[in-house]
């Protein structure tokens, strides 16, 4: 073979062409992606939590299934099935805050503090607001509170707090300090949540705004006054 | 052609083992850049069955096309036109072009003999 420029022109450009369409191969095939270890981490945690949730639907369609037998049986009994209903009914009403309850829990009452202002301090410093009180309703919750109430009205799901001038309404009414919050739970958790190092009731005291956390072993949390009005809620039904 | 297709081989094979790497960003230049190379060495083959092959032409060519190919391809990308589609239809055509001539005189001198 005689090697006269055109081959050795040929075989060098084509082995740059080699190398430039192996190295797009490579690079479109895209094998080693940059995964931070942390999206790793965030990966596995939801699996785990899918896993959860799997396990535990398949509890409740095992609740489900053991309640329709319960029912089966009571229609076989007969009569039985109103009572049941009844039992189920009670419960739900407990659920949905329309029953008055009681047990252990803890009875916060808040207030303006009375501390003398420093030249020039805002005032709003020592005064309590809206938003004092739902940080603090959200840490009861956190805390694991099953029912709360704010002077003697039921916080349910859609109860506002909300900033009335020198007021706070709650469930449309309208409140003034002293603030009185009920809350049925673990009273040393719940109260721990209030007064703890760091927590935001400490840091409310810390301002100068009066906090006095009481735990009770009977807290009584009145039920939600009013008929809930529901404008745009439907029931959706399984398999429509 | 044979020895072409050896070059190929040899530089696919050298490029999967090289540790080089570069932003997969890159990776529409490039592959207008490689389409532009391969229409050069295509012309390479033809022009030397033409008996016409020059290789100042060849290698200008083969840098030039691909350089200009990858740099249109940019351009394009920043003003938002996909521009490249101009070096891949411009080199795409002239690629089978090519290859049609190649057949056809790889045809011609094998009915000769």
């Amino acid at each position: 073979m005689k090697w006269d420029a055109w081959k050795l022109n040929i075989t060098i450009f084509c082995t740059i062409v080699g190398v430039l369409i192996s190295l797009q191969i490579k690079n479109v095939s895209g094998d080693d992606l940059y995964i931070p270890l942390k999206e790793i981490h965030d990966y596995r945690l939801s699996i785990e939590a899918e896993r959860k949730e799997i396990a535990n639907l398949k509890e409740i369609i095992e609740v489900r299934k053991n309640s329709i037998k319960e029912y089966e049986k009571a229609i076989e009994e007969g009569g039985i099935l109103e009572e049941l209903m009844l039992e189920e009914l009670k419960e739900k009403k407990i659920i949905a805050g329309f029953t008055d309850l009681e047990g252990p829990g803890i009875i916060l009452i808040l207030d303006d503090g009375t501390r003398e202002l420093e030249e020039g301090e805002d005032p709003n410093n020592v005064l309590v607001h809206d938003m004092d009180i739902l940080r603090l309703v959200n840490d009861l919750k956190i805390a694991g509170a099953e029912a709360i109430s704010i002077n003697g009205q039921r916080l349910l799901s859609h109860s506002e707090i909300n900033c009335a001038g020198h007021t706070i309404r709650i469930n449309n009414q309208f409140f003034a300090q002293p603030f009185v919050i009920k809350a049925i739970g673990n009273p040393k958790v719940l109260e721990a949540a209030l007064v703890a190092p760091g927590s935001y009731g400490e840091l409310l005291k810390q301002y100068g705004i009066y906090i006095k956390v009481d735990t009770s072993m009977n807290v009584q949390v009145p039920r939600y006054p009013e008929e809930i009005d529901f404008q745009y809620l439907k029931a959706h039904e399984e398999g429509d | 052609m044979i020895i072409a297709m050896i070059g190929l081989i040899l530089g696919i094979l050298l490029g999967w083992y090289l540790p080089i790497t570069y932003p997969s960003s890159y990776s529409l230049y490039m592959s207008v850049a490689i389409l532009a190379a391969l229409d050069s060495v295509f012309g390479a083959i033809r022009s030397h069955m033409e008996k016409k092959f020059n290789s100042t032409i060849f290698i200008t060519g083969f840098f030039g096309n691909a350089i200009l190919a990858g740099f249109l391809a940019y351009i394009g990308d920043r003003l938002g036109v996909p521009l490249y589609y101009a070096a891949i239809f411009t080199f795409g055509g002239r690629l089978f072009q090519n290859f049609a001539l190649i057949r056809r005189y790889i045809i011609e001198k094998m009915r000769e003999k």
